[in-house]
């Protein structure tokens, strides 16, 4: 089932009661989810994204706009009567129930011609458990679980009355790294496998990267970017999405724009091209030599090079003072520093193979034109 | 290990050696009164050992009609206090405005003299020669004529006993209930929500195990005081509790030390450990039950 936000807002008043203004967690959202589709919702705390969840499962009620689940409108609809299945960030599991009857627990709320006897029931835990891969633990306690286990026993609480929207609040957070991993892949096939739509709220970009058919970027509760993770990592909209994304994060360089050139302090880079002279099909020249703008007008600008962007080369464009080389097996990460450069290091990923070649005091860059990201200096935005 | 052990055993020194002299002594000191018969305070003498004094309490009707009385209290007043400062914390906790106001008016009773509360309730429901008193003119609104609750039938005094005891009692349960109901966490309650469980089936499932230890000890320690009740009695009816027939076990055991058929420290001695294995198999009983029901 599709979910579509309209002009959603949500405030809170704010904590100092002698101050007037209010606190706007949820700042006019306007997008549309499809059907089936895995959506990771990504910002920093205090974005909006948890309260944006909980107004989809109705325990909170927007101050302002629609949401329509298919073509219902549920705005008004109380959380008991919107049918998602919810997972909490620290699961909230009864710890007086076992497994099976944690699981059991949605069904049992059933009324009318929907009710089930206790063998339906049980059945439908135990295939629900089987699909999380919990069945062996079904008359444990939560309180006997690790917290993988608890997370699963949620999630198929949540599933087990066949939601038609699934949403997960933070839902790795409480797990260690490789079980995080572990997790996240089960995840993603537990909802390949049910087709529910599923919405989920993280503040760990690689975790929203991974296994996610879109990413939702909010931050200070504005949607900066909705796209494929792909595609908002390769195009960021705005220099807040494109640090955002990325690890190590992308490098900032204090840049301008003159006579069709781009510039880093008083290196020439490239040339930059119109983004529409790049459409056509004779873009050859063009193609992979310049850094494509929008307007082409001189201006200062904020330029991003991911790490990875980085191509070592003895008359490279870019000359950086060495700091130190990290190995990381397959790569090598060189850190050196800028004059231009925003956040003073600058983190390059090189393939393992040309430790040799990076020198002692100094080295030098060419970058990939057509990878280059330009940001107005002033708004922020992409240029 | 050995070393460790001689720790553990200096710290708990100071409270063990405090238990025994003051409890685990006269514990044992009673017991032993209870078989000693005859036994004289003054002389320190007593004629031989057996269980008269048990025989002698048993059927002493003073005895009879003080354990009578006080079961009848436990019964009513222990399920009646809890469940009303159940339904009464649920309320505070569900209420935003005026709820600490609330919360110091329910607890008022706690912090007043036993004595001053009882003067105040003969006053409302005594009836004298010049008035009926204030609960009898409300019973006259519906129709029921004078009665005398607190020389009165039996009844109409166990009535006021139940009731005042109910009243004394609540605050406590109220501020142990009203605490355990705000420690249960919230995210369990929107978990049921959003899994559409109805409220009474919330409560049913949720609350109440989730506040199930503290109900728990709320109902223990409320057995064991009532089955203690004595000054509640005397702040009533006075402290001639035999002939207003509403002794409890405590106060038959004072009479017996200190009234005025007072200087039976072998008979008070017995009743104490017959109140006591009262008192105890009705814990065991509670413990028992509460395995079923209890979730900690």
């Amino acid at each position: 089932m599709k979910v579509v936000l309209q002009n959603l807002t949500k405030k809170f008043p704010n904590r100092n009661k002698r101050e007037k203004s209010e606190v706007i967690a949820v700042n006019d959202f306007t997008f549309e989810i499809p059907d089936g589709m895995l959506i990771g919702l990504l910002g920093p705390s205090g974005c909006g994204k948890s309260t944006t969840l909980n107004l989809l499962s109705g325990l909170q009620k927007p101050t302002d706009g629609r949401i329509f689940f298919g073509d219902m409108d549920v705005t008004d609809l109380p959380a008991e009567h919107r049918g998602v299945g919810l997972v909490f960030q620290n699961y909230a599991l009864y710890p007086h129930l076992t497994v099976r009857q944690n699981i059991t627990f949605p069904l049992e709320n059933l009324k009318g011609k929907e009710k089930l006897t206790k063998a339906q029931m049980l059945e439908k835990a135990l295939e629900v458990a089987k699909l999380v891969q919990i069945d062996e633990l079904m008359d444990r306690k939560p309180g006997e679980l690790s917290g993988g286990q608890q997370q699963r026993v949620a999630i198929a609480r949540a599933l087990v009355k066949m939601p038609k929207i699934l949403l997960l609040d933070e839902p790795l957070s409480n797990l260690d790294a490789r079980l995080r991993l572990q997790t996240r892949e089960e995840l993603r096939r537990i909802q390949k496998e049910t087709g529910i739509t599923t919405i989920f709220v993280t503040h760990d970009q690689e975790e929203a990267m991974s296994i996610s058919d879109m990413i939702v970027v909010m931050k200070d509760g504005v949607v900066q970017q909705i796209g494929k993770p792909q595609e908002v990592y390769d195009n960021p909209a705005n220099l807040f999405v494109a640090k955002f994304l990325g690890t190590p994060p992308i490098n900032v360089f204090e840049g301008r724009v003159t006579d069709g050139k781009l510039y880093i302090g008083e290196e020439m880079i490239c040339p930059v091209t119109n983004r529409a002279a790049t459409m056509g099909d004779d873009n050859a020249e063009i193609c992979g030599k310049a850094a494509i703008v929008g307007d082409m007008s001189d201006k200062e600008v904020y330029v991003g090079i991911r790490p990875e962007d980085f191509i070592l080369k003895e008359d490279g464009v870019l000359t950086c003072d060495l700091n130190r080389v990290e190995v990381m097996g397959r790569d090598i990460s060189v850190v050196c520093s800028h004059k231009a450069c925003e956040s003073g290091t600058i983190r390059a990923i090189i393939g393992s193979e040309n430790i040799k070649r990076v020198g002692d005091v100094q080295v030098k860059f060419d970058v990939k034109p057509d990878e280059l990201v330009l940001f107005d200096k002033v708004t922020g935005e992409r240029v | 290990m050995e070393k460790n052990n001689m720790k553990g055993w200096l710290y708990l020194l100071p409270a063990v050696l405090f238990l025994s002299v003051f409890m685990v002594y006269p514990l044992i000191d009673v017991f032993i009164y209870s078989f000693e018969e005859g036994y004289n305070s003054a002389s320190q003498t007593f004629f031989g050992i057996g269980s008269y004094n048990y025989s002698y309490v048993l059927h002493d009707p003073y005895f009879l009609q003080a354990i009578k009385n006080t079961f009848i209290l436990v019964v009513i007043t222990v399920p009646l206090s809890t469940g009303i400062a159940l339904l009464i914390s649920v309320g505070l906790s569900s209420i935003k405005l005026l709820k600490e106001l609330f919360q110091t008016i329910y607890f008022l009773p706690y912090v007043t003299n036993t004595l001053a509360v009882g003067l105040v309730f003969m006053i409302l429901f005594k009836k004298t020669a010049y008035t009926d008193g204030l609960a009898n003119l409300v019973l006259s609104w519906f129709g029921g004529s004078a009665v005398d609750f607190i020389s009165g039938p039996y009844w109409a005094k166990m009535f006021v006993l139940c009731f005042y005891t109910v009243w004394v009692v609540l605050p406590f349960k109220i501020l142990i209930l009203t605490g355990a109901l705000a420690s249960v966490n919230t995210n369990l309650y929107n978990a049921a929500k959003v899994d559409g469980t109805s409220s009474f089936r919330t409560f049913t499932r949720i609350t109440l195990p989730m506040i199930s230890p503290s109900l728990f000890y709320l109902i223990i320690t409320g057995f064991i005081g009532a089955f203690k009740a004595y000054s509640d009695a005397v702040a009533l009816f006075g402290t001639d509790l035999n002939a207003a027939e509403m002794n409890t076990i405590v106060g038959y055991i004072y009479d017996m030390l200190y009234g005025d058929s007072g200087g039976y420290p072998s008979y008070a001695s017995a009743a104490a450990i017959i109140l006591f294995a009262i008192v105890l198999t009705i814990t065991c009983i509670n413990l028992l039950v509460s395995k079923k029901h209890v979730h900690y």
